[in-house]
């Protein structure tokens, strides 16, 4: 045992030198190549949230398309240039005063199929009434969506005939795997 | 001759020194050169996506102006409009694509039109956005502008 560095062991520190570096080296570049590989999510986010709103209030301003009728107190012929909106009102107008929507299904029908072909690939729309009191949807088109990580909601609030409001509230979920197979 | 031998016993002794070192210089190069462009590339395709973004707002205002007022505007209007004009104006050099539909509608009503460019594409970019029109028959319509944008 003496205080003597030999050649070996010199040899020896300067390899372990060379592995710590090496080491960090392989640290350092993980670092780099785990930052450029981040998505920027948050712009994509707000610009997906705008889409919805975008959506929504497209198709309630445009024509139902067809002429139906709406079974509520008694028979209403809608004509098919009538807006959706409206539409859509006298339907939120039957559900506040706690009446059954079975005469508004085509009505429905339409309106989902609106959504369908003008939201984006790969997403489901959900239409949902919801009175401000309830925290419970009154009507959930086609059914309430399951818990899902990603989806995005935009909303209206329609003025019913007696004043009071009613928000009628659009749900994009990404499609379930199942039907992403199938397209 | 004892420091020569040294000198070659040294030098393969710092061979395995020498390689970790140059591996741990070369990761470090091939990586910062590797996230350099790589970060280089995004920006780029961030630039195109948000002027495929900004032209179709523009689209959609050019084709909202062709009411006036706060009407909405006619599908005959928009066939007879030059967008294909306009929209060359607007993207300068940059390639593009654009395609006018109403997806909910069954007759097909679609107005298109493109640069004629056939060449190479390396980056590309898409954006839409949705507006109300109406035609003939007063019967109010979604529209969706779709718009391809791509460098050579």
């Amino acid at each position: 045992m003496s205080g003597r560095i030999d050649r070996k062991d010199l040899g020896q520190l300067a390899v372990m030198d060379a592995v710590v570096f090496f080491a960090g080296a392989i640290l350092v570049s993980s670092v780099l190549l785990s930052y450029s590989g981040e998505p920027a999510t948050t712009h994509q986010e707000s610009a997906d949230s705008l889409e919805v709103a975008h959506l929504l209030d497209s198709v309630l301003s445009s024509s139902i398309g067809s002429n139906l009728t709406i079974v509520y107190d008694q028979s209403i012929q809608v004509s098919r240039q009538a807006l959706v909106r409206d539409c859509l009102a006298v339907e939120g107008d039957c559900l506040f005063r706690g009446g059954e929507t079975d005469g508004f299904a085509d009505l429905n029908t339409i309106v989902l199929e609106m959504l369908d072909a003008c939201a984006p690939p790969f997403m489901e729309p959900h239409l949902l009434f919801v009175y401000k009191s309830y925290s419970e949807p009154l009507l959930a088109l086609p059914h309430l969506p399951d818990h899902v990580d990603e989806r995005f909601a935009s909303h209206v609030t329609l003025t019913l005939e007696g004043g009071s409001e009613i928000l009628v509230v659009l749900v994009l979920c990404p499609s379930a795997p199942s039907e992403l197979v199938q397209v | 001759m004892r420091s020569n031998d040294s000198g070659v016993a040294g030098f393969f002794e710092d061979l395995p020194v020498l390689a970790f070192v140059l591996c741990g210089v070369m990761l470090l190069v091939s990586s910062g050169l590797w996230t350099t462009s790589r970060l280089a590339s995004e920006r780029e395709d961030e630039r195109l996506q948000e002027l495929a973004e900004r032209a179709v707002e523009r689209i959609v205002q050019k084709i909202e102006s062709l009411a006036p007022g706060y009407e909405t505007p006619m599908l005959e209007s928009i066939d007879q409009s030059d967008l294909s004009h306009f929209v060359r104006d607007l993207l300068d050099s940059t390639h593009f694509s654009v395609n006018i539909s109403s997806p909910g509608r069954t007759d097909g009503w679609c107005v298109g039109f493109n640069d004629n460019h056939s060449g190479e594409v390396s980056n590309t970019a898409f954006a839409s956005s949705l507006l109300n029109a109406q035609d003939f028959t007063g019967l109010v319509v979604v529209l969706e502008v779709r718009l391809i944008v791509w460098k050579d």
